[in-house]
């Protein structure tokens, strides 16, 4: 659920709206899962790591 | 704010906001380390996802390059929005031609490039057949360079190099016109190839990769020089006639 939305701002280089008008979800969820996706790839490239 | 409201616009931060414009999120961020480390884990996330997007993009998520075509070909599946005028019947076919064509054949490029190349060409292949079918190519015959620029220039303030005729491939320069497509700032160049007609549309101040498509029942070649872009549209099966005529036209067209 949260890649998906991470996939499209950070390597397609969509929009908060166009994110929203694709997956068909408010933009405010866009942003919440943007934020929560980005951070758990942070954990696990961290964690990976160390 | 508590921490769930904070969360959920701390990502345009790492999109690059300018986060001391938002005092009472600032404000927050002051009091709670969790969510104070929380744009740093975003923007090396963002950072490493952004320098392997270019061989990550051929590899999306199972099901999310298909679900975001289909719902590009809903936006796009609009016969009800386009213009309705006596010719309908031939644009109700080509926009279903749209449909299909996108939906089978551009899944293998980036999301941001169908969407935003696709809309373009979509737009310039209806502008590419209205044009043809409804103003024609003037008289039928040939005009020179000079006489392309001047009426450009004279009738629509704009400047272009325009391409001439390039007899070794049949290619004869017909007409120009402008194109409405970005603010009616594109030039739009009427040929003639082997008798087909092609349309080259200049675009200034827009940035597209280069791309050889095949959408909406045309076929269309983009390649972006300095601040502008150009856009070569044909009927589908004139691949590659256009691309041996794209570099003389992306030569000369400057």
């Amino acid at each position: 659920m949260f890649r998906e939305v991470v996939w499209l701002r950070d390597v397609d280089e969509l929009t908060y709206q166009e994110i929203a008008d694709v997956l068909e979800i408010p933009i405010g969820t866009v942003m919440s899962r943007l934020s929560r996706g980005r951070k758990q790839l942070y954990h696990a490239l961290t964690t990976k790591r160390s | 704010m508590d921490c769930r409201e904070v969360e959920d616009k701390l990502a345009a931060f790492a999109d690059g906001e300018d986060l001391s414009a938002h005092a009472p999120i600032v404000a927050h961020l002051q009091t709670c380390g969790a969510c104070r480390a929380s744009p740093h884990a975003q923007s090396v996330a963002r950072t490493v996802l952004r320098a392997r997007a270019a061989e990550l993009s051929s590899v999306a998520p199972p099901g999310l390059r298909t679900r975001v075509v289909a719902n590009l070909g809903q936006h796009l599946k609009a016969p009800e929005t386009l213009p309705d005028i006596s010719w309908g019947g031939r644009l109700t076919a080509f926009a279903t031609a749209a449909i299909v064509v996108l939906t089978l054949g551009a899944v293998l490029l980036p999301v941001a490039t169908i969407r935003s190349t696709a809309l373009l060409a979509a737009q310039l292949a209806l502008d590419h057949l209205k044009c043809f079918t409804i103003e024609g190519d003037a008289d039928g015959t040939p005009i020179s360079k000079a006489e392309a620029e001047a009426t450009l220039r004279r009738e629509y303030d704009l400047v272009v190099d325009v391409p001439p005729s390039l007899p070794d491939e049949r290619l004869d320069l017909m007409a120009v016109r402008r194109c409405l497509y970005g603010d009616g700032r594109a030039a739009r160049v009427m040929y003639r190839l082997d008798g087909e007609p092609v349309s080259l549309f200049v675009i200034p101040d827009l940035s597209r990769p280069p791309a050889e498509l095949s959408l909406f029942g045309h076929d269309q070649v983009v390649w972006t020089a300095g601040d502008r872009t150009d856009m070569l549209v044909a009927r589908a099966g004139l691949r590659e006639r256009l691309s041996r005529v794209a570099p003389y036209l992306r030569t000369e067209a400057k």
